[in-house]
């Protein structure tokens, strides 16, 4: 991927994305034929939110791993009692994660006994945490993009996936296997790219100041000029 | 584990490691590697963050964690270029290695907000972990009655050190404590439980009731005017002086406007 990048710029990082995403979903799609061998139910699912209190471009993810056979092991099927660990991978640049996250458990209250930590690469695609969290709770954690995360040309994509704890029976030994890659669910930008369409539309209305015949014409150009200009601040601002 | 599992795992674990790859790993720039500290990790990450955008991408990072020990041995051994250490140095370090002071922090008493422990001097600190005070009814000022919970962190840790060093002296840690790896454990695990108390850094203190220490309160603000005596120093441990991209990123650290103001947010910057 990254001999991609090396190309240079936006377009060489975008083939490289571009082609892992290819090989994800080849790979998914070998997943999904031996995926159906798996005896246990868990299903895993997760959101990612901008979060406000954070600093910029910084979201809140939250991953669950829920068994509905965990509760009534049987001995002879693998049920999932929890998560050893997972991944993250987005469409964005991450440029940071938070180390420590937080587990929930389903009325929301901190589970003190579990927690997962992040370890990784900055810049990267993605990163990866590991600790102990029971089947049914949720981890919290914290990522960062780049930049803004409607400032692409595609809607911001988050994946995860988890390696989850499996055992037959109580007495079982634990079996450590890793989910199919799972979107986390993300509230698409209602404009994508919304500063460079600024920029582009302050370029050609301001273009128009220089080219009006009329002062008539150049008064209306030059208001739109400034409120062209004002918009584009207020988005380089935020 | 069955042939479509093992099967699952691997392509699995090829996919995240294709996508996880660090971006940019091709084009030959620097990477820094980091692990040790639990209580360090959170202002390098940050540190990594904003150096990475200011140099333009010039160096790459990556941070792995474990507790100061490791990170010492780790940069010892040169697993890692920088290890993070939230304790000083001590005799049996390994030796040749540099302890590059970057921050304070303050490491604060907590108990659970149900029990609302607000001040706890030496004597109290050291009978409550030493483990000679056991219920909460012989600890003047405490809303619980029960047993007391000891949350503490595990031998590699740093904070575990200088709790040992500031706050204990002589007196060892009951061996009934329960031991936790990192500051967020040891965080949650005193939300969790009313009885509970252990020691955390500064920026692991939301949600839980702060103990003055000496009649001082821990914060940011005593943190910094030296007037609470619970801090310790972070360090970035390098094997001899630091070189090249790590010691640009270490004057950074130190210099920088930007970085002392990221370090002022939750800790007590380099100056």
């Amino acid at each position: 991927m990254n001999s991609f990048r090396s190309l240079n710029g936006e377009r060489g990082s975008r083939i490289g994305l571009m082609f892992a995403a290819g090989l994800a979903v080849v790979l998914f799609m070998c997943l999904v034929g031996v995926g159906k061998a798996h005896a246990s139910a868990v299903s895993c699912s997760g959101t990612v939110v901008p979060s406000e209190e954070l600093g910029e471009n910084e979201l809140t993810y939250n991953i669950t791993c829920n068994d509905p056979n965990a509760s009534n092991p049987d001995p002879a099927s693998h049920v999932v009692v929890g998560v050893k660990g997972y991944s993250i991978t987005s469409n964005r640049m991450l440029n940071y994660y938070g180390t420590e996250t937080v587990v929930l458990d389903p009325a929301g209250e901190a589970v003190g006994s579990e927690s997962l930590t992040c370890e990784g690469s900055l810049p990267a695609w993605g990163v990866g945490c590991y600790g102990t969290m029971s089947n049914g709770n949720t981890v919290q954690g914290t990522i960062g993009t780049e930049d803004t995360l409607c400032e692409a040309s595609t809607q911001p994509k988050f994946w995860a996936s988890a390696m989850t704890i499996e055992k037959k029976g109580v007495a079982d030994t634990d079996t450590y296997v890793t989910s199919e890659p799972f979107l986390l669910k993300t509230k698409p930008c209602k404009i994508l790219q919304p500063l460079k369409k600024a920029k582009a539309k302050r370029d050609k209305v301001c273009a128009k100041v220089k080219s009006a015949k009329s002062s008539k014409a150049r008064k209306a150009a030059k208001k739109r000029c400034s409120a062209a200009k004002a918009q584009v601040r207020r988005l380089n601002a935020a | 584990m069955s042939r479509s599992k093992s099967s699952v795992l691997w392509l699995l674990t090829a996919l995240v490691a294709l996508v996880a790859i660090p971006a940019g790993a091709a084009s030959a720039k620097p990477t820094i590697t980091l692990s040790g500290s639990t209580s360090v990790a959170p202002l390098a990450t940050l540190l990594a963050q904003r150096y990475v955008k200011s140099c333009r991408g010039c160096v790459k990072f990556k941070l792995l964690q474990g507790g100061s020990d490791v990170g010492i041995a780790d940069v010892s051994r040169g697993r890692v270029t920088i290890g993070m250490s939230s304790r000083d140095p001590k005799s049996s370090d390994p030796g040749g290695l540099e302890f590059n002071r970057i921050a304070k922090d303050a490491i604060c008493l907590v108990t659970n907000k149900a029990n609302g422990i607000t001040s706890l001097d030496q004597a109290a600190i050291q009978s409550i972990f030493g483990g000679s005070v056991r219920s909460w009814s012989q600890v003047p000022g405490a809303k619980q009655s029960g047993t007391i919970d000891l949350i503490t962190r595990t031998p590699a840790s740093g904070t575990q050190d200088a709790f040992q060093k500031i706050f204990l002296g002589s007196t060892q840690v009951f061996s009934g404590a329960s031991q936790k790896a990192s500051n967020g454990l040891v965080q949650q695990a005193v939300q969790r439980d009313k009885g509970g108390i252990g020691y955390v850094s500064l920026a692991f203190t939301k949600g839980l009731t702060t103990a003055a220490y000496k009649g001082v309160p821990c914060n940011l603000r005593n943190a910094k005017s030296g007037q609470y005596g619970g801090v310790r120093s972070f360090y970035m441990v390098t094997r001899g002086k630091a070189k090249g991209p790590v010691k640009k990123w270490i004057n950074w650290i130190r210099n920088n406007k930007t970085a002392l103001k990221i370090a002022a947010k939750q800790w007590v910057p380099f100056k």
